[in-house]
């Protein structure tokens, strides 16, 4: 496999500390190589580690890392789908003395001060330690899992994006809810929760959240976001401990939900994403690197189209939502772009990241016109 | 259940607020429905119904709540259970049962008529016992009988499971002994829902009592003078007052705005520790001391007694009389509140800060008082620490801070400047350097759960100022985390889950 690195000689630290002494905004040297093979259309990249957000803006004719964004506490982090906004989940403990996590939101540019803070919203009294957020295709909603806090918080959406001052919450007796996900079809939501080793289809309603239909996981849940399929109808979510994949079948307007199949992983799978029209991607971790695989899901079964192996351990992945169907991986030191899964190509620029830690989260945001 | 009266109902709109009209905040905070039980069955069943729909539950007996623990719910469950309110006596054994939503002024009448007992608790008719009696609640008796939750023998209690399942409890010294612990002045920490208190024995009511009002040439009076009022009052209850003897007699005294007709005086209630009120030389006693400062004597509320009569002719009453004729509290209105216990007399610079701020034109000033409670005898039997979950046990005086206002415009500048009024007090040289602020030092003992007050929230450290400095919240975090597993009981001061759970 062919593998083309932008600047080896480029160290980490070299990558970002350069740009940000260069001006945030410049282009880094060494980087049109690295993106004039890329076809992407224009995007943000941003990458949640070691206390900050690092923004890149990723378009046809340049990677730019734009700046880095301190962030407290950070929990998980959505983008608006229509807007340039980014939402991001903070664990912290208490919220003005009150123990709460918060939800920050922020506007995105691809100026020097890539993320500008434009509100703070406070989750419902004792829905601490969110895990993760999910914005609702239309825009108008936002759900955060709480684990610690056993509940559900939904806030609701003006027209700018800006998140209502009450989050409205649902107490789950028992749950640790972790990961959820918006259809991408529909204001309905799948919620994770991998204590009590069920799925939770919710829906965000005026003035409360509705519990629509649950599920009893057959093999468990593992703490990770499930993933939807393209036309909302199937939803696939990694089992206890990442062991195997099942499918279940989503049917918003009976509001039900069925287990179709499992499937077993080589190894843990550590990353599920839809990608496709009527695919979802796995991210597995092996000894040697990363196995990137292409499962088509049909009412049958899962069906594994094509895999990729990388040679690097990836941390954490990122799909774009439109057509370029470009990945964005991150390791413990570098992006990866692959244009496609079938593309030989696998191009790279290396990060400067402050901190060695597995705790790396990459979202892909389009820049829509 | 009653009723279940939600936001499109016509009764919603009476029955949302508390007597705090403060809370709630917004309309976008207000529970989604109001739920009216009366009987311990429909509590459960609207909890359990609440818990499985994952609507948070507030709870509210008589509607006193001083912070938004209550009305405050967005879209969750607010179970009233004012309707939850017999009071029964069992004939052969004179066993008490009170159930939470029965108000105190209900409760001494069926207790006095039915047994000749009562409880030793708060003042205010209208205030339920729910709350009351669950987080210490204290009154003109409790010097000379403790609190009322210390005669508490059980309780019925109502907890949620992990599994989110209601269960119904009942708990003595015996059966969930930690729980009936945490219930007697912990109890509005985040447990459960109280649906009885039982007391096996309950003291015996006084026959008659001495009750009257003094009132002091406030307008007049200068700092010095101020300042040795306090410490007069103060150094009474720090040392005769400590007497047996003198725990029949409990004393209120009041300063607000320092202008014509200004109020500065006391309240006071007397009887001997026989529950008669025939040997009055405690109680003169205690008045000689204040002769220097001019008083004038007069009824309840301040009505003035005529020139040149026995000040005290008109004063003696039976208790029931007295312990039923206090309506206050019973309207709604916008107000905050703070608190604080001191185990000594006032120092001078205390008096200073109190006597600046009431001799300024603050419209909090005008607006407000500080009371300084007569507290200790009996409260203070130390075997009670390990017994309850109150910590202050020996306190001579509880200070307690009212508020009042009517236009929501106006709560920043009244809740800020009586926050700054009482942090002013704190601070100095008198409260260590890392407590600056709060009634923390040899001092004090902090703060009374009843009287919460989310200011003291900023402070890291508030539930040691609620709880004491000892394991007591370490227990009732235990306890929380054996009982509530899901925080499904939780408020702004409610006892928090343990780390890591």
């Amino acid at each position: 496999m062919k593998r083309r690195e932008t600047s080896p000689q480029l160290s980490r630290r070299d990558f970002l500390g350069g740009a940000l002494l260069a001006g945030a905004a410049a282009t880094m040297p060494d980087l049109p190589a690295f993106t004039r093979a890329v076809k992407s259309q224009p995007a943000w990249l941003h990458l949640a580690h070691g206390g900050s957000i690092h923004t890149f803006t990723a378009d046809a004719g340049s990677l730019r890392f734009l700046g880095a964004t301190p962030i407290e506490d950070f929990a998980a982090f959505a983008t608006h789908p229509k807007l340039p906004i980014l939402y991001v989940a903070r664990d912290c403990a208490q919220w003005e003395h009150l123990p709460r996590g918060v939800v920050s939101t922020y506007a995105v540019d691809s100026g020097t001060q890539p993320l500008r803070l434009i509100a703070q919203t406070p989750m419902a009294l004792s829905s601490t330690g969110p895990r993760s957020l999910a914005v609702s295709a239309c825009g108008g909603s936002l759900l955060v899992a709480s684990s610690t806090g056993r509940a559900w918080n939904a806030l609701a959406l003006d027209a700018s994006g800006v998140p209502g001052p009450v989050a409205v919450t649902r107490k789950d007796a028992g749950a640790a809810p972790h990961g959820v996900l918006f259809s991408p079809r529909e204001a309905l939501a799948a919620g994770v929760d991998p204590e009590r080793e069920r799925l939770t289809l919710l829906q965000p309603a005026s003035g409360g959240l509705n519990i629509l239909a649950r599920i009893d996981a057959p093999h468990g849940l593992a703490a990770m976001t499930p993933a939807w399929t393209r036309d909302g109808r199937y939803l696939i979510a990694a089992d206890r401990n990442g062991a195997s994949l099942s499918t279940y079948a989503v049917d918003a307007s009976s509001q039900c939900i069925e287990h179709l199949h499992s499937i077993a992983m080589e190894t843990p799978v550590q990353s599920v994403l839809m990608h496709t029209a009527d695919g979802v991607l796995t991210l597995r971790t092996e000894e040697r690197g990363s196995v990137l695989e292409l499962w088509r899901v049909t009412a049958g079964g899962l069906q594994r189209e094509s895999s990729r192996a990388i040679p690097e351990r990836a941390l954490s992945m990122a799909a774009s939502s439109q057509e370029d169907g470009m990945l964005w991986l991150a390791t413990e030191d570098r992006l990866l772009c692959l244009p496609s899964l079938h593309d030989a190509e696998i191009h790279s620029a290396r990060v400067s990241l402050k901190s060695r830690t597995a705790r790396v989260s990459l979202a892909h945001q389009p820049m829509l016109s | 259940m009653d009723a279940v009266v939600d936001q499109k109902d016509r009764r919603y709109a009476a029955l949302l607020h508390g007597r705090n009209l403060r809370f709630p905040e917004s309309p976008e905070v207000a529970p989604g429905s109001i739920v009216l039980c009366s009987s311990a069955t429909d509590v459960r069943h609207a909890l359990q119904e609440a818990v499985s729909r994952g609507l948070r539950p507030t709870v509210r007996s008589g509607g006193h709540c001083y912070e938004n623990f209550s009305a405050t719910n967005p879209g969750g469950v607010l179970l009233d259970i004012s309707l939850l309110n017999r009071v029964s006596v069992d004939a052969a054994s004179k066993h008490c049962r009170v159930e939470p939503g029965a108000v105190l002024g209900d409760v001494y009448q069926a207790l006095y008529k039915r047994a000749g007992v009562t409880l030793p608790a708060g003042s205010c008719y209208t205030v339920g016992a729910g709350g009351h009696i669950s987080g210490g609640g204290y009154g003109l008796l409790s010097r000379l009988h403790g609190l009322s939750s210390d005669w508490l023998t059980a309780v019925d209690i109502l907890t949620v499971d992990n599994s989110g399942t209601v269960k119904e409890r009942h708990v003595n010294q015996k059966s969930d002994p930690d729980l009936f612990r945490a219930c007697r002045g912990a109890g509005s920490a985040g447990f459960g829902i109280i649906t009885s208190y039982y007391f096996e024995q309950l003291p015996t009511a006084p026959r008659e009592v001495i009750e009257f009002g003094v009132g002091f040439p406030w307008e007049t009076m200068s700092e010095e003078q101020f300042t040795d009022l306090l410490t007069t009052f103060g150094d009474y209850w720090a040392t005769r007052g400590r007497d047996p003897d003198t725990w029949g007699l409990f004393a209120i005294l009041t300063v607000g705005a320092r202008k014509p007709r200004g109020r500065l005086g006391m309240y006071i209630q007397f009887c001997q520790p026989n529950g008669s009120a025939q040997d009055l030389y405690v109680l003169h006693e205690f008045l000689d001391r204040f002769d220097k400062f001019g008083p004038s004597y007069g009824g309840r509320g301040g009505a003035p007694a005529k020139p040149h009569s026995d000040p005290l002719i008109h004063a003696r009453k039976p208790w029931l009389v007295a312990a039923t004729s206090d309506h206050s509290g019973g309207g709604q209105i916008r107000g905050k509140f703070k608190s604080a216990y001191m185990k000594r007399s006032v120092t001078p610079q205390e008096a200073q800060t109190i006597y600046r701020f009431y001799s300024g034109d603050s419209v909090t000033a005008q607006a407000s008082v500080v009371a300084f409670d007569s507290y200790g005898g009996a409260v203070n039997r130390p075997e009670l620490l390990g017994e309850t979950a109150i910590a202050q046990r020996s306190s001579i005086m509880k200070l307690q801070w009212q508020c009042y206002w009517q236009d929501a415009s106006d709560d920043p500048q009244y809740l800020r400047e009586l926050d700054a009024f009482y942090t002013a007090l704190y601070s100095g040289s008198h409260v260590d350097a890392d407590h600056q602020g709060t009634p923390w030092g040899d001092g004090y003992e902090g703060c009374y759960m009843n009287y919460p007050d989310a200011d003291m929230l900023r402070y890291a450290y508030w539930p040691s100022l609620y709880y004491g400095r000892g394991d007591l919240y370490a227990f009732l975090q235990q306890v929380k985390h054996s009982y509530d597993p899901n925080n499904i009981f939780h408020h702004a001061m409610s006892v928090r889950p343990l780390q890591g759970t």
